[in-house]
Order: structure tokens, then sequence, then C-alpha cells
């Protein structure tokens, strides 16, 4: 009984000061919401330890057994430094994957009822995804202190400014995971199901150089599996543009090519700087599709079907180069269908 | 005065179902009751219950919340009610504040700060004080992982107080929770009543905690069979009768028809049965003078009233489909 008007007491009380409702204007109130949500995703991130240490393992794993041995035993077949090539795409795949995530967890929370808490505020929809997408981007900064550290473990040259500049992307691959986060889940109801998918999305466009990263279709001639299958992906997309930002990979120059015509590409970081000596840079293709999305159409280098030679293009020295290719760029050495000189596009 | 839930003619039909879930149903909620709304598994009770809440499109029909009209005004709705889920819907990664401080973000009762101590001075003692109310003083930063399931209930009782709803929906609250629970939780719901004057729309499948109930409302087959206060209803479908026995069963028989009562064969028990509607127990047993081996008051329960009334509805659908 005692307990009882305690109790009666202490909720009067409470009543007394409980505030008159937030008369804010719409705009606040749903700013309000989405900060709650976004820092919701922040705290998660940091209170969970296992998940801090997957997110920094991870990448020096990735970087550091997958990455280092790949520019071990194949780097000298590559026309670009390998290591930087990679970083980038680290970068800007976590980023993307941390939009993702921020939407896929929807999944996971329809399960285990949480969604029902967020779907009866007084709130739109878009606050809930918007709220996820920016604080599980600001979450996914934590798996980049990983990716970073790697920068002075494997000594891997980079500029600072030029991963400043891939940061600078954040906004647009978080909100472009979140994108494909909510299609996503418009047809997966499964957490396992939508694991596997992350899973799945890794491998594009972060390891795998991509061939072209124009949506042509009258270039379908020249697509093979690996290129179809990638060829919807959007991160492919955006891995291609955070390099062209960083410089990465991307060591097309301005020049001529053999025809006559001047073709500007973008500075970029050569092969040399990682390995003296080495054959000069000749990932021109890569840059030229790049180029193209930057700077739009004008800008893309002409390239002849597979299988057909183009006397625009010719080899480095004696030593001919290779398309990079996704299905091909290991196949260094050989005289390939497209060949593309260092000389020439100076 | 005017009801703060109004319901008319609500229809949900699910995509390529044969019948619809909810069917033409309407009824109204009166300010400050406890309102318990009852039916067997799939009857529509949490069909009309996430209609009510806007989680769930109906397919037709009008429905007003708080002075609030579902279609043209959901988020005033939401705005207005509280909701206790089936299953707990707290972020078990979070401190139970944490929760409680993203609730009130999402409601705007209080601008959102990323730390509690930044949090306003108003926010802290309403949580407190209500923590208090529900016991749970001094283990609002304990991380939820180690709350049992009578705990979550209270801290989801708490956060659906923050914003003071002036409708609480209350769906299956003591689903899962352990006798002693149930009745602390009950005794907070029933202060909280008392103090704000919430309307409660509770249910539940325990027909205990629908009996102090201001109206009982069933739900069968996507349509109400009854709308009565709990009296009425168990004066309706059950008699109150007394059970009793002797060694001269005969004799006894004959006594208390001498009495003027009817005696029946109560078939579960193997009894006799008297009923005594209109009269009290003590009435009949003052005048019997054979010797009794068995003497039983038998005042039905809301649950037996409930199951007579399934049972009866049952042999109603079957009659139509034979």
């Amino acid at each position: 009984m005692t307990a009882q008007v305690r109790n009666t007491a202490a909720l009067r009380a409470a009543n007394s000061a409980a505030p008159a409702e937030l008369r804010a204007p719409r705009l606040v109130l749903e700013a309000n919401a989405t900060f709650a949500v976004a820092w919701r995703e922040v705290l998660r991130a940091i209170k969970s330890r296992q998940m801090i240490a997957i997110n920094i393992i991870f990448p020096v794993l990735f970087m550091g057994i997958m990455g280092g041995m790949i520019q071990q035993n194949l780097g000298k077949g590559l026309p670009y430094a390998y290591l930087p090539f990679m970083l980038v795409g680290m970068v800007a795949q976590t980023m993307y994957q941390g939009g993702m995530m921020g939407i896929t967890t929807l999944i996971e929370e329809r399960e285990n009822g949480f969604t029902a808490e967020l779907f009866v505020a007084p709130i739109t929809r878009y606050t809930v995804l918007l709220g996820r997408i920016i604080g599980s981007s600001i979450a996914s900064m934590v798996s980049l202190v990983g990716v970073l550290a790697m920068i002075f473990v494997m000594q891997i040259p980079v500029n600072f400014g030029d991963i400043l500049r891939v940061l600078a992307l954040a906004p647009i691959l978080a909100f472009a995971g979140g994108a494909l986060g909510v299609l996503f889940i418009g047809f997966v109801h499964d957490p396992k199901v939508a694991d596997v998918g992350h899973a799945a999305d890794v491998s594009c466009g972060l390891v795998d150089p991509e061939r072209r990263l124009d949506w042509n279709p009258g270039h379908r001639d020249q697509a093979d599996a690996a290129d179809l299958r990638d060829r919807p992906r959007p991160e492919r997309l955006l891995h291609g543009q955070a390099r062209v930002l960083s410089r990465g990979a991307v060591p097309a120059r301005s020049g001529h090519r053999r025809d006559g015509r001047h073709v500007r590409g973008l500075p970029g970081r050569r092969n040399a700087d990682v390995r003296p000596g080495g054959p000069r840079p000749v990932g021109r293709p890569i840059a030229a599709a790049s180029v193209r999305l930057v700077r739009g159409p004008a800008m893309a280098w002409r390239r002849p079907p597979i299988g057909r030679s183009d006397p625009a293009y010719g080899s480095v020295g004696s030593r001919p180069c290779r398309l990079i290719s996704s299905s091909s760029a290991w196949r260094a050495g050989g005289s390939g269908p497209l060949h593309s000189s260092a000389s020439s596009s100076k | 005065m005017e009801p703060i839930i109004t319901v008319e003619h609500l229809t949900k039909r699910y995509k390529k179902a044969a019948v619809a879930a909810v069917d033409d149903i309407s009824f109204e909620v009166e300010p400050g009751e406890l309102f318990a709304f009852l039916g067997p598994n799939g009857a529509g009770k949490t069909t009309t219950i996430s209609i009510l809440t806007t989680t769930l499109a109906k397919t037709s029909g009008h429905v007003r919340v708080a002075g609030h009209d579902l279609d043209a005004d959901a988020t005033g709705v939401r705005r207005n009610i509280g909701i206790i889920f089936q299953n707990p819907s707290v972020d078990q990664h979070l401190s139970a504040e944490e929760n409680i401080r993203l609730h009130v973000g999402l409601y705007g009762t209080y601008s959102y700060r990323p730390i509690y101590r930044l949090m306003p001075a108003d926010y802290r003692q309403r949580i407190e004080r209500l923590a208090s109310v529900v016991g749970l003083e001094g283990q609002l930063g304990t991380p939820l992982k180690s709350y049992s399931g009578g705990m979550k209930r209270k801290l989801e009782i708490v956060r659906s107080l923050m914003h003071r709803p002036r409708v609480l929906f209350l769906d299956e609250p003591t689903a899962g929770l352990d006798p002693v629970s149930r009745a602390s939780l009950w005794e907070y719901l029933r202060q909280v009543r008392e103090e704000e004057g919430t309307t409660v729309f509770l249910t539940t499948h325990y027909l205990d905690e629908a009996e102090d109930s201001d109206r009982v409302c069933v739900i069968d087959h996507g349509r109400i069979s009854r709308l009565e206060t709990p009296a009425e209803l168990k004066r309706q479908l059950l008699e109150r009768v007394i059970l009793l026995d002797a060694l001269d069963r005969d004799g006894l028989i004959a006594e208390l028809r001498g009495l003027g009562a009817e005696v029946g064969l109560d078939e579960s028990s193997g009894l006799l049965r008297v009923p005594f509607d209109g009269k009290t127990p003590q009435s009949l047993i003052a005048r019997i003078v054979t010797p009794l081996t068995v003497l039983r008051v038998s005042d039905p329960s809301l649950e037996e009233a409930y199951v007579a009334l399934l049972r009866e509805s049952d042999s109603e659908s079957e009659e139509v489909a034979a």
C-alpha cells in the first residue's frame, strides 16, 4: 500500500513536470527525428566491440592478405599500381556498404519487431531511411580506421588529399548504397539472405578493374559474362568515380593518339611510383571511361569490338598491353584484341 | 463527450484472401475507458489494432482516433497514441534510457541530444520519476540485454507514456510474463489510468485481465459478435449455479424440488446443478436439511462466458455451412 502511494505520488510529480509537446515546425521535428535515428546507428556501432573489431580487422585481412598477394604475384603484369587501386576501392566500398547496411538491417529489425517502434512514430518513412543512411555512414567510418592504417603498414603510396577527395564522395556513395538497400528490402525478407547479399556485393569493382563504365547498349557486343553481371551494379560506377577523384590507378595522360586525335586524360599515379623501373602506366581505358562519366560522352575513347584490332591503339615499346578487363586483366602480356600505348597517349 | 476512437464500417481484405479479415465492424470507445478487444487467433484483432495504429491500410471504412481522421491526418493519430506491442520492440543494443531518448526524439517531445546529460532537465526529471513508478530507478543505464521480460515491459510502459498519449494500445502486453510480473504491470497500468485518464485499448488472451475492463468487444471471423460490459456478457451467456451432492441424492433432489428449485445434472462435474439467478445462494442453502457431501457456488468468469460465446458462434457457423 505504501509503495502504491509512493508510486502514485511519483506519477503525479512526473505529470506535473511534463513539458508541453514540442511545438516546432514540421521540418524541425523531422530533423530532430533524423538526428535521433542517425545517432542510434552510431551508438549501436560504438557499443558493439565485436563489430568494431571486425570492421577494423576485415580491411586489414582484405588489404593485407588479398591485396598483398595480388600485388606480389600479379603486380608486375599490371599496367597500374594495384594497392592504391584497391585502397580507393576499399574506401569507396566501405562508405557504400555502410549506406546499404543501414537500410538492409531493417530486415533484421523487422524480424525482432523494432521497426514497429520506428514506423508508428509521427514522422515520415523518408526520415527513418535518411537517418539510418546518415547514421550508418558515419558508423562505417570506423572501418576506415583499418583501411587507412594499411597505408602505413603496407607503405601504400597515396596522397591523403586524394583520400579526402574520395571521402567527399561519401554522401553519394552512402545514398547510392541506401538506394540499393531500399530496393533490396523490397524483395528480401530473410536476414540471412540479406547477409549473403552483402557478401556478394563486396567483389564488384573493388578488386577487379572495370573494363567499361558506360551503359551504352551499343557496346553490348563487347560484353562478356562478367561484364554483363557487373553492368547494372551501381557500386561499379561509384568505384570508378572514386578512383577518378583520387587518381588512384588512373594513369592516363593527355596526349595524341596515333590517328592524331588529341585526348585529355587525368593526371595519374604511375605504376613506377611503386615499382621503380617498371613499365609505364597504360591504364588508359579505365581512365577514359571514368572521364566519360565525369566530363560527358565527348571525352569517351573509342574502343573497337573484341576480336578486332584498332590502329588507334599500339603497344608500350615492344610490349603489347591489353585493355584492362574484369575477365581478362590477368592474362597480361599476351597480344590482346586491344592495345594501348603510354607513348601514344602523351 | 466525443468518443476518442470511432470506427465505422471498417473492412480489411487482404489480397488473394477469400474472406475479409475484418468485415464491416463499427464501435466507439469513450475517453478514459478500458476497452478490451477479444477474439480467438485469426479473428481480426491484430488487423484491427494495426489499422487503428496506422501500420496497416484499411480497405474501406472510416476511423477517427483522438479527433484525428486516419486518412487525412495519420501523423496526428500517431502523435496521440502510445503502443505496447505483443513482442517487445526495444533495441537490445542500447540502454533503457537510450531507447527512451530515441522515442522522445522520434515523437518530437524533446529535442534530441546525443548524451543523457545534455538532454533538457524536464526530460531527465520525467524519465526518473516514471522509472520510479515502474520500479526501474537506477537501472536506466543498464544494457537491455541484461533485462528480464518483465523489466522490458516496464520499460515499454515508461517509453509509451513519455509523450503523454491520449490512447494507449496494448497488444497482448503480458504475453510470456510470469504471474508476478503480470500482476505488477497491471497495477502500474491502473495507476496510469487513474492519474492520466489515458484510454486503454487492450487485446489479450488472458481473460482475467479483461474482467476489470469497462466494456468487452468480442470479434470472431472478422465480425463483432458481442459488445457489452463484462457483467452483462456473463449474465447473457452463463447461469450462476450452485453445485451440490449428498449421499442421499434422491432425497436431496426431492427436497430441492420441494423448495421450488430447478434441479439438473451438471455434465462436466456430475453434480446436481441449481441455478440461482435473481436470488442469493444463501437463501437456498440455508433451507436445505439433507446432509451435503459437496457444495460449490459457481459464479461464471469472463473466460467461461467467452468460451461459451465462441462455441455458440462455431455451432452457428457449422449450421450455416451445413
